[in-house]
């Protein structure tokens, strides 16, 4: 998926990952390549229909994506780099209009992406009393203990977020149904931190830990417990 | 020169070229839209094969000047993204324009590994003995005791000598050439983009601005270069001087500057410069003289052909592997080691 996303919309995507993803094991299902999505690059190997010169910087509306054109087509010689450029036309550009209009389209396209990654779920009832909010690794123990509260009646659900700019769309709607948010992470809190800017209506508690150890279900379950009196 | 497919014109891009005035970039610009056609027409190319690749400092905004693909890439990492664009195409004509802060300093590691894979580059390295973009810092070739803003009461350390690195690092190809002079660094260019591997130029660049003059002993003006460099062309002989009365020989395992007919030296005592030779000591030992106790080497000082070429190893080694592989896609990969249905 970063790799599609990173071709499709032609912007750079960070795959975040971590020490419990890479030491634990499980057996898995091998996946069929046949069941991945395609990805499909906007590769170019010709000017569009109405283009006279090729204008490197022009965008599909739905991803806002530059189009491809690979080093040796012939015809779509063009330059990128580090320096800001011409809204279209691509070359170096020192406009102050022209900068900030850039600035606020390449934003539109990674929030674009939230367009074409799956819509928040939740894991449990739809609505209740404590919404765990998890990302990362820490989901296998989130789930368990989120499972063992389940089944003796508390109103628990988790909410495990696998995107983080953008976030996916759903969110709001699903934090307005609880009563009570909790974001567990094991750091001291930065999503907890990033959520209140994004979300200022809701109430996020936390609860961390940072030891170089996953949660415990145990502590999860006290945490959680404490909060629901 | 009509007859050629492409003139310099055609690699002139619409962008309006920002050095300042008076920079010795200009020049180099100038040599390379010069040496691109012949290059082009030598080799068949079309314009759309070529790809300027930068890092980051004032020569590294050239390609944004150069009218094919360009890439103005990270600090350091000029010869890294030209790396990965010449294995994934190997059809392309891949150069990269770096200076010494560049590709010595931040990027010295890929810089080395570059030339020791024989990748084939043509990396245009410009030696300004500073780090001009950010304003006057001291840069690994700055002389040693160079006062600069980093260095108030002058360096101390030893620069690198570009040539001696890369010789080191057994490159195939390094040449040097002096900004002012168009037609060597164009010579240069033209032989460096025709070389199967990696080549070096090294192009002694003046920072107007904030290292005025670094090589002006001995590359001032026309009347000076010719006293006080020596340009070397495979086959000939070492001479130079303003009457080209002079010449180097090898003498108790070290080089010497003599005058031709005197203390019994002859032309014939001269060297000839073998640019091809494998062996690296005499290519190290030219490109190591130093001005005033020598002339400073400029041309193509060495020129190896028939080493093994990194794209080209891949490419092969790629096609043989495949034709030979049980496995042939990812589904078969995941699938080849123990796996087992529940
Ligand atoms: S700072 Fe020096 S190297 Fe950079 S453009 Fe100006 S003169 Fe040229």
């Amino acid at each position: 998926m970063a790799s599609k996303l990173a071709m499709e919309h032609m912007t750079p995507v960070v795959l975040l990952t971590d020490g419990f993803i890479a030491n634990g094991s499980q057996p898995w299902k091998i996946p069929s390549m046949k069941d991945y999505p395609a990805i499909k690059p906007p590769v170019i190997t010709a000017l569009d229909k109405d283009e006279a010169a090729f204008m490197p910087y022009k965008r599909d509306k739905e991803r806002l994506a530059r189009r491809w054109a690979f080093p040796g087509t012939p015809g779509l010689e063009h330059r990128i780099g580090g320096l800001e450029k011409d809204f279209l036309k691509g070359s170096v550009s020192h406009n102050p209009q022209n900068h900030q209009r850039m600035v606020e389209v390449r934003a539109e396209k990674v929030a674009k992406v939230a367009d074409f990654i799956p819509r928040q779920e939740v894991i449990g009832e739809a609505e209740g009393d404590l919404l765990v909010v998890g990302w990362g690794g820490t989901r296998g123990h989130l789930v368990s203990a989120v499972e063992e509260m389940q089944q003796v009646g508390k109103k628990v659900s988790l909410c495990h977020i696998n995107y983080i700019n953008p976030l996916p769309h759903g969110l709001d709607d699903i934090f307005k149904k609880f009563k009570n948010i909790v974001v567990c992470e094991l750091n001291e809190g930065q999503m907890a931190g990033y959520l209140r800017m994004s979300f200022q209506e809701h109430r996020f508690e936390q609860f961390n830990k940072v030891q170089g150890l996953p949660f415990t279900k145990e502590e999860l379950v006290d945490r959680f417990n404490e909060l629901l009196k | 020169m009509s007859e050629l497919k492409y003139t310099a014109a055609d690699f002139k891009s619409d962008q309006e070229v920002k050095w300042c005035p008076g920079c010795g970039d200009y020049a180099v610009l100038n040599a390379v839209q010069k040496a691109l056609p012949e290059v082009a027409e030598a080799s068949g190319a079309e314009r759309s094969s070529f790809t300027v690749v930068s890092g980051i400092g004032c020569s590294s905004r050239f390609p944004y000047y150069v009218s094919t693909y360009g890439f103005h890439g990270i600090h350091g990492r000029a010869n890294a993204v030209a790396t990965g664009l010449k294995v994934a195409n190997p059809e392309l004509n891949v150069i990269v324009t770096t200076g010494d802060g560049d590709s010595l300093a931040i990027g010295g590691n890929h810089f080395i590994h570059s030339v020791r894979r024989n990748i084939d580059l043509t990396v245009i390295l410009f030696n300004n003995e500073i780090y001009g973009l950010t304003k006057g810092q001291y840069s690994p070739t700055s002389k040693l005791g160079k006062v600069t803003k980093t260095s108030p009461y002058g360096t101390v350390e030893h620069p690198f000598n570009p040539g001696e690195l890369v010789i080191a690092a057994k490159g195939t190809f390094f040449a040097r050439s002096i900004d002012v002079e168009v037609l060597t660094t164009k010579e240069c260019i033209t032989a460096a983009a025709q070389h199967d591997g990696m080549a070096v130029t090294e192009i002694l660049q003046n920072c107007v601005i904030f290292n005025d003059k670094t090589h002006a002993p001995f590359a001032a003006d026309a009347a000076t270069r010719k006293a006080n460099t020596i340009m070397l062309r495979h086959g000939e002989k070492m001479t130079f001087g303003t009457d080209n009365e002079k010449g180097i020989v090898f003498e108790d395992m070290r080089l010497k500057v003599v005058t031709i007919g005197e203390d019994g030296y002859t032309l014939d005592s001269v060297l000839t410069h073998d640019a091809h030779t494998p062996d690296t000591i005499l290519h190290s030992m030219l490109a190591a003289m130093k001005y005033p106790e020598y002339p400073v080497a400029v041309g193509v000082i060495r020129d190896v052909e028939g080493q093994v070429v990194y794209d080209q190893a891949v490419e092969a080694q790629i096609a043989e592997v495949q034709s030979t592989a049980k496995i042939h896609n990812v589904d078969e990969l995941l699938r080849s080691g123990e796996t087992w249905t529940l």
